[in-house]
């Protein structure tokens, strides 16, 4: 029953951060520069987490505040979170290596 | 047109979130604030010693047009205290870093809660002021009144680490 518990539970997360990177790349992939992520970033993203929040709101209202419902919505949201922040991070560190490389004052370049 | 479009959209959500601290501070005052306000003036606390904690009270309420207000004079003495701007995001990330430090009110959790969702642009500047206030030593209780006369960098030394400090932009 436990590991029942257990792989349901996993698999919810799988789900859930499914539906979350795919949310998150087809906004990516509808602009004209797919890779501008920072400025995806900043016109997209605020709008993406408030609907993102007014959704788990009313899933987590539905639920009568269902503890487990609270605690999955949570999970939801903050993952959202993390996923968004990763690809900023991922994509101003590219742009760094870019500009770093681009940049004819630097020595010693192969 | 489209960062244009979304620049307006924010800007709309930021002076949301500025007529809702309006409006629900005004409540909030009236409905949880029943002790004595300060009985100070904007010139009183400009006529203090120019290290005090007062008088940089004094003019950080002259370099934005304010008086004190009336039951709520702490809350500006935290913007002094810890060198925030009064942009909306900054009175969130203020928050914030009240409530790292250790405060709870019906406000604080209002304030974040409200704040963190409409303008969720700038959370890790919240979450950087949320660290920011765990790190430093508790301030929320004190009674700003009777400290207006100390000096502001002996307080802000007292309460923030100097890693914090340099930070914040306020280490002398």
């Amino acid at each position: 029953m436990v590991a029942l518990a257990i792989f349901g539970f996993l698999f919810a997360c799988l789900i859930y951060f499914v539906v979350i990177r795919i949310s998150i790349s087809a906004i990516y992939w509808s602009l004209s520069d797919p890779k501008d992520k920072a400025w995806a970033f900043r016109i997209y993203f605020p709008y993406y987490i408030i609907i993102l929040f007014g959704i788990c709101i009313a899933f987590i209202i539905k639920s009568d505040l269902d503890p487990f419902a609270i605690l999955y919505f949570s999970m939801l949201y903050t993952t959202a979170l993390i996923v968004w922040n990763r690809d900023l991070k991922k994509d101003l560190k590219r742009k760094h290596t870019i500009k770093k490389y681009n940049n004819p004052d630097i020595k010693n370049l192969p | 047109m489209n960062t244009l479009f979304f620049n307006k959209i924010k800007s709309l959500r930021k002076q949301l979130i500025i007529w809702l601290f309006e409006h629900s501070q005004r409540i909030y005052t009236s409905l949880f604030k029943n002790h004595e306000s300060w009985n100070l003036t904007k010139n009183d606390l400009l006529n203090l010693p120019e290290p005090t904690f007062g008088r940089h009270l004094g003019e950080f309420l002259d370099e934005n047009n304010f008086e004190l207000i009336p039951k709520v004079e702490r809350h500006d003495c935290y913007h002094v205290l810890c060198g925030y701007n009064t942009d909306v995001e900054d009175e969130i990330a203020l928050q914030c870093l009240c409530y790292g430090n250790g405060k709870r009110s019906p406000y604080l959790y209002g304030a974040i809660i409200l704040g963190v969702t409409i303008l969720p642009d700038y959370y890790t500047y919240y979450y950087k002021s949320y660290k920011t206030g765990k790190s430093a030593n508790p301030f929320h209780h004190f009674d700003y009144k009777k400290i207006l006369n100390i000096s502001i960098a002996d307080f802000r030394s007292v309460i923030f680490p100097k890693a914090e400090l340099i930070k914040l932009n306020l280490y002398a």
